[in-house]
């Protein structure tokens, strides 16, 4: 199939607007409206569960080069009703950011103050502060259950019942902060921002404002990293409400203080999972509980913590129930994906453990229990349109010589005396499937070249440069001659849907196939004509338009588009979630699950003396399917392993256990791994191609699938010392205090 | 001509010297200290603390005490840690005066920064007039005034890296310094890489190894590896891993531009 195509997987290509990038020149939010602007700061609460009794902002308000302040009264992101420490009561626009931020100093607040609760396990006893999130409780609970549990722990040999977690509560870090730029022309309000969902952001914009849509124009180009923080509404609604104010263009270019502070958090998980296996390795039963920290916004993200042990394991009966909580810490949202990360660290180190008393090592457990791609869905029978997962692991155990490699717990030392570690990790969870619908448009120019608004913007994924091989290869063009024409412009676009769900290259990669096909048919009636042959019997290749019987009578795209009769324009929206073609005896057109696949093998040094982790290897494979645009999946799939050691070993947002006040809201004090940090020589991408039966030439997402597997670090490190550190981070001071616990007191 | 300037000045204020020395005890205590002040966020500190709340505020570094006001904490740590007072000591970093209280610190830091008037700064090989506040920063004024916005703000304390500039050869976080300090040196932005239409080597390796995920620390990143080569054109891995430390990439993209900068050396490591 590979031979067939001519553009698509080629490691070759660059990224579309990789020159823009380099030479500084692509625009992201703040670019835009250079010395015309007015800048915010916001004033954060001093409590962390109060009500705004009063506000004053007239002090601020006559800050010398102060243009408008706005307040809950006024905004409607705001709020009188305070939930965390830090949440924003009011805005000020002012001539620079220092004035704005010490006329923000200025707002004075009267509260009635409520009790507040910060640890989730407290606000789960009866007599706990109510957060004030829920109605008259701080949590719920919610169950699925398949097949006969209790059979299935009748039929265990082995049971394996932990309380595992927490896991970290972190901030996404996004190197451009939440970002807008608004300006009024008339009633209409134009908003630049980095977004990762133009469309869906519009729309809320205009509802928070009760504008029609087509009074809000949202322009989104460079984004500088979205990690799931870049959905949402709040920072561009302040800028707007502020500009209506000030009659001058605004700019809120969050601080990395409100940043951390006020924008969305990855939750801290707990389960208690019980897990049975006979004595021959075959998981008979799955009793899981996920508890998620939902802190103030309460999101009940945690109901996806089940797939991970659901969907990568077969296993005939179990009991996946999660609970929601509610705490006053700053709110919650995607971290690359809902839950799953956190949620595979626990299970997989779960699994370790059953296969640990199974006998097994863990590689081997791991093959034995994971779905296969005969496997339909274990819930619903559907077929999976792809899995890829047993080439992953099979990858990644020879990669790093997993058989040689393997060794009992704590049983081997290095010459200069670290600890030898290695870990692995499996995961499939429900990413990466077709979406909502979407649109796509793909313009065909008189010199032979084409052009595609691209309703999503440029968030880091590579998808606008994935979509521009869609339609190449579709087209039969050459890569060059497809260009991004504007791109997460609601004016111009069509809705693109939203870059999250690992879905961008399959669903809008759909829409955009068929709008290419939409071109192509009305090209190729164009170019029959001129061949003089049926349009039936056209081929497009390389840039040129040929007989398919006879590739010597061909006119080039150029010859084609010049004698367009009318601009050809093809438009194209996502379809069904269906096999495209027969899958393991399932017809092509059946319904069918798509899945977001992945694993991770690690090999790590831990020296005793300090508690240090060095990583000697990390190998992460991931299922694309089919790589559309290679270079593209190989950055995210080795950025995945970045971000995998940072939410093992870095990442942390801590909060002061009395007042709830963020302690390190800074890159200073919040780490993010640098260079300094790991070698980066020693990662390596795996690209897997199961060749998907759902995704336009076979695609998958990959975006979620390839940070979910940092459970295979806490492996390793128990592998190293025989220790299991279920809380992430995994910081030198948490090793060395299980290394002491291990050695008994003289 | 780059290195000779270097040598002969007082080199600038380079980030890593920066942060490492008076920089960060400034910045720490203009920023409010968070580590002193458990109960504040960083950009609560300039105010008054108001807040009359049951709980108590300020919590002693050095032994956990605990004080309603800082003025007590301040005052406790001086008798009980005479060696270590951090908040006794004001140092403008600017003309090096000293100050006894916070309250004189600022104002005179007030008065300071508020004053405007006209600065000249060399800019990728222009010179410019400027009219700018004494307390702008370097990124804001690159940014905002002269429209170089290829420079990219990301924390504003020197943290990530993406406002990293070269001034007089040295690459420095623009957001750490202030437009007066950079009057009569050289200034090198991203967007003056590429002045004469083909790419730097830098920017070019960057493209090949399509070393970019959102590429928002793009530009601070090539110009700290530009800093690294001019200097060391022999750059070993180390070098180059010592030389973007100071650059953030939240994406994880790390190895390709680690692998791009080192295709532009001249040492061993570049296979």
């Amino acid at each position: 199939m590979n031979e067939a195509l001519s553009v698509i997987g080629n490691p070759a290509h660059h990224d579309k607007q990789i020159v823009d990038i380099v030479t500084g020149s692509l625009d992201y939010a703040a670019d835009n409206l250079p010395g015309k602007k007015l800048f915010v700061h916001t004033a954060g609460a001093r409590q962390a569960h109060a009500r705004i009794k009063n506000i004053d902002v007239s002090k601020a308000a006559a800050v010398d080069g102060v243009k408008a302040v706005c307040t809950y009264v006024d905004c409607p992101v705001f709020s009188d009703v305070i939930l965390y420490c830090g949440q924003e009561v009011a805005a000020v626009a002012a001539v620079d950011e220092e004035t704005a931020a010490h006329a923000a100093g200025l707002v004075e607040v009267e509260y009635t103050v409520s009790p507040a609760v910060f640890d989730p396990d407290e606000a789960m006893q009866p007599g706990a502060p109510l957060v004030g999130t829920f109605a008259d409780t701080n949590y719920y609970f919610r169950e699925e259950y398949r097949g006969d549990i209790d059979q299935g722990f009748r039929q265990a040999d082995v049971v394996v019942d932990e309380t595992l977690g927490w896991t970290n509560y972190f901030q996404h870090g996004t190197i451009e902060t939440c970002t807008a730029v608004c300006y009024w022309v008339g009633e209409h309000l134009y908003v630049r921002t980095g977004s990762q969902n133009p469309f869906n952001q519009r729309a809320l914009i205009a509802s928070a404002l009760e504008m029609p849509l087509n009074r809000v124009h949202l322009i989104s180009h460079g984004t500088g990293v979205g990690h799931g923080d870049k959905h949402f509404r709040d920072w561009a609604v302040v800028a707007a409400v502020l500009s209506r104010k000030a009659g001058r263009p605004v700019q809120y270019a969050m601080s990395r203080a409100e940043n951390f502070i006020n924008r969305t958090h990855q939750f801290p998980m707990k389960a208690r999972l019980r897990l049975g296996a006979t004595s021959q390795g075959a998981i008979t039963a799955i009793d899981s509980t996920f508890y998620g920290d939902a802190c103030s916004n309460g999101w009940p993200l945690v109901v996806e913590a089940n797939d991970p042990l659901k969907f990568t394991y077969y296993c005939p009966s179990g009991s996946f129930k999660n609970c929601t909580i509610a705490t006053n810490k700053p709110r919650i949202g995607y971290w690359r994906c809902i839950a799953h990360p956190p949620a595979t660290y626990l299970s997989e180190i779960a699994i370790d453990m059953l296969a640990e008393k199974t006998g097994l090592d863990p590689l081997e457990f791991r093959l034995k229990n994971i779905v296969t791609p005969e496997t339909p869905d274990q819930d619903s029978g559907l077929p999976l349109s792809s899995n890829g997962l047993k080439q992953c692991l099979e990858k990644l155990a020879e990669a790093i010589g997993w058989n040689e490699k393997w060794h009992q717990p704590a049983a081997l030392k290095l010459p200069d005396g670290r600890l030898h570690g290695i870990g692995i990790c499996a995961h499939i969870d429900p990413h990466g499937t077709m979406a909502l619908p979407v649109g796509a448009i793909v313009n065909i120019n008189r010199d032979g070249s084409a052009f595609i608004n691209d309703g999503i913007s440029r968030a880091g994924g590579g998808t606008n440069t994935a979509h521009c091989h869609i339609v190449a290869e579709t087209l039969g063009m050459k890569y060059d001659d497809v260009m991004v024409g504007d791109w997460g412009n609601t004016d111009v676009c069509a809705d693109g849907g939203m870059q999250g769900g690992s879905t961008r290259t399959i669903t809008a990669g759909a829409a955009f196939y068929m709008a290419s096909l939409d071109a192509r048919n009305q090209l190729f009636e164009l170019a029959a004509a001129m061949l003089g042959v049926p349009p039936e019997l056209i081929e497009a290749r390389d840039g040129k338009i040929f007989q398919s019987d006879n590739p010597s009578n061909f006119k080039t795209y150029l010859e084609v588009c010049y004698r367009m009769p009318y601009p050809i324009v093809g438009r194209g929206y996502t379809w069904e979630k269906k096999l495209q073609r027969q899958v393991e005896g399932f017809e092509a057109g059946t319904p069918c699950e798509v899945r977001g696949i992945s694993g991770a093998v690690c090999e790590i040094a831990v020296d005793i003396e300090t508690g240090q982790v060095e990583i000697l290897r990390f190998y992460n494979a991931v299922d694309a399917g089919r790589a559309i645009f290679w270079k593209g999946c190989q950055n995210q799939i080795e950025g995945g392993i970045e971000l995998m050691i940072g939410q093992a070993f870095y990442y942390e947002q801590i909060l002061d256990p009395v007042s709830g006040a963020t302690l390190n809201a800074s890159y200073l004090d919040h780490k993010f791994p640098t260079t300094l940090d790991f070698d980066c020589r020693r990662h390596e991408a795996i690209i897997v191609e199961s060749g998907d039966a759902c995704g336009p030439y076979g695609c998958k997402g990959i975006g979620e699938p390839c940070v979910s597997n940092f459970g295979a670090l806490a492996n390793a490190v128990y592998n190293a010392t025989g220790k299991w550190i279920h809380s992430p981070p995994i910081t030198p001071a948490k090793i060395l205090a299980s290394l002491e616990q291990a050695q008994p007191e003289p | 001509m780059r290195d000779d300037a270097a040598a002969n000045k007082t080199p600038g204020v380079s980030r890593r010297k920066f942060v490492t020395g008076t920089g960060i005890v400034i910045g720490g205590l203009l920023a409010g200290a968070p580590a002193l002040i458990s109960a504040c966020s960083p950009a609560d500190i300039t105010r008054t603390v108001t807040l009359t709340a049951t709980r108590p505020q300020f919590v002693c570094p050095y032994d956990g005490k605990v004080f309603d006001t800082f003025e007590e904490l301040t005052r406790y740590i001086a008798e009980e840690f005479p060696a270590n007072q951090p908040v006794n000591r004001f140092v403008s970093p600017y003309d090096g005066r000293e100050f006894a209280t916070l309250d004189e610190f600022r104002s005179y830091l007030d008065n300071l920064f508020s004053r405007a008037g006209f600065v000249r700064l060399n800019v990728n090989g222009t010179d410019y007039e400027v009219h700018v506040k004494a307390g702008w920063s370097l990124a804001f004024v690159l940014r905002e005034k002269l429209g170089l916005t290829g420079t990219k703000a990301g924390c504003g304390r020197g943290s990530c890296g993406s406002c990293t500039v070269l001034v007089d050869g040295l690459a420095v976080c623009s957001c750490l310094m202030l437009a007066i300090e950079a009057e009569n040196k050289s200034i090198i932005t991203i967007e003056g890489l590429s002045g004469s239409g083909t790419l730097h080597p830098v920017q070019q390796a960057f493209v090949d190894n399509d070393a970019s995920q959102c590429g928002y620390c793009v530009p601070g990143f090539i110009m700290a590896a530009v800093a690294l080569l001019d200097k060391k054109p022999a750059a070993s891995v180390d070098d180059v891993r010592e030389a973007l430390s100071g650059n953030l990439c939240i994406c994880g993209n790390t190895k390709k531009m680690v692998q791009a900068v080192l295709s532009c050396s001249q040492g061993p490591d570049n296979e």
